[in-house]
């Protein structure tokens, strides 16, 4: 598994930052003035140059700590094809959600957008 | 704190505890990783022995002599079955202080549990699972076996697999054992409140037995045809 694979993309990441999500995290996704997007340790964050801007690019274990208890996740095959994807719900009394992605990272971030679009978070 | 923002993770806590990495190297468990635990002399604590967590990042020639794969929660992810039959799906599940994960599902009839392990860390519950998975290998045929089979048969076909029982108690392990695969499950056995401290459960296997046997827990196993 390729290391961004095993964080959200950058895209969503970009929407967690805008959403006001607290941009502290292991690792970051790097804009720099020339090249494209890269993932780097926070320790590098300060160290790598021509940045133009960043946001926190969460892992898996950060999402779950920061997702509310009754969150559950599953594996699924979609259209019977052999293609894995995840998918996770928010089971409460009133409220019940599914959320579907190609990788668990970034189905619980859409998980996060969706349960602060709800403000239960 | 605000829901949804606390955070302040270190990389060790995303990943397999040390003690779950080692089993899992010890049991063959092979998968992807770009982590490791790695045993170190730390120069800045008088040349202390430490383990600490890396990134895959050395070469062919610099591999410590001592380190074991430390799978993130995604990787474990990817490692873990969808699904052991047609019922009995993955679940991840987020609870008050731990993480559960499962293989659960509804068979028509009503809700059914082959197996489920927990830990404080959702890496530590889901590599806890692979584990169960590897020493007891789900099949077809064993399905009727797989009753809410958890942590505590786990640490018991550990403890028993590292050669710490003695024949006294194998032959009382043996009747907990088949009373479990029989379905009684792991919930019976956490009945009698000897979970959590490996000693104390092998302690109680005598007691465990001795309720057993006298018809105590008695449950209709499992029915896979209703």
């Amino acid at each position: 598994m390729n290391y961004e694979n095993q964080v959200v993309s950058l895209e969503l990441s970009k929407r967690l930052k805008d959403l006001g999500f607290k941009q502290e995290s292991l690792w970051w996704w790097i804009i720099r003035a020339e090249g494209n997007p890269i993932i780097v340790g926070k320790d590098k964050r300060y160290t790598t140059t021509f940045i133009s801007s960043s946001y926190s690019a969460f892992t898996v274990a950060e999402l779950g700590e920061m997702l509310p208890i009754g969150i559950v996740m599953t594996k699924y095959e979609f259209n019977k094809g052999g293609e894995i994807r995840w998918a996770c719900a928010y089971n409460d009394e009133n409220i019940g959600n599914r959320i579907c992605d190609d990788t668990l990272a970034n189905c619980l971030a859409r998980m996060l957008i969706w349960l602060r679009g709800k403000k239960i978070i | 704190m605000v829901k949804g923002e606390k955070n302040n993770m270190k990389l060790e806590d995303g990943v397999v505890c040390l003690k779950l990495s080692q089993k899992m190297d010890e049991l063959g468990i092979k998968g992807e990783s770009n982590f490791y635990w790695v045993k170190i002399n730390d120069v800045t604590d008088g040349n202390k022995e430490k383990w600490i967590v890396t990134l895959d990042i050395w070469s062919s020639q610099e591999i410590p002599h001592e380190h074991y794969k430390a799978y993130s929660v995604a990787e474990l992810g990817e490692m873990l079955p969808r699904r052991l039959d047609e019922y009995a799906d993955l679940i991840c599940e987020k609870r008050k202080d731990e993480m559960t994960v499962y293989y659960g599902g509804n068979d028509g009839c009503g809700e059914i549990l082959r197996c489920l392990t927990e830990a404080e860390t959702e890496a530590d519950a889901r590599a806890k699972m692979l584990i169960l998975l590897k020493i007891d290998k789900y099949t077809s045929d064993s399905k009727n076996k797989w009753w809410c089979k958890g942590d505590n048969y786990l640490d018991i076909k550990l403890y028993e697999e590292d050669g710490g029982l003695t024949n006294d108690k194998k032959e009382l392990l043996k009747i907990v054992m088949q009373y479990v695969e029989d379905g009684g499950g792991d919930c019976k056995i956490d009945e009698v409140a000897i979970e959590q401290n490996i000693q104390n459960l092998i302690d109680d296997i005598e007691v465990l037995a001795i309720r057993i046997e006298s018809g105590e827990f008695y449950e209709e196993p499992n029915d896979e045809f209703c």
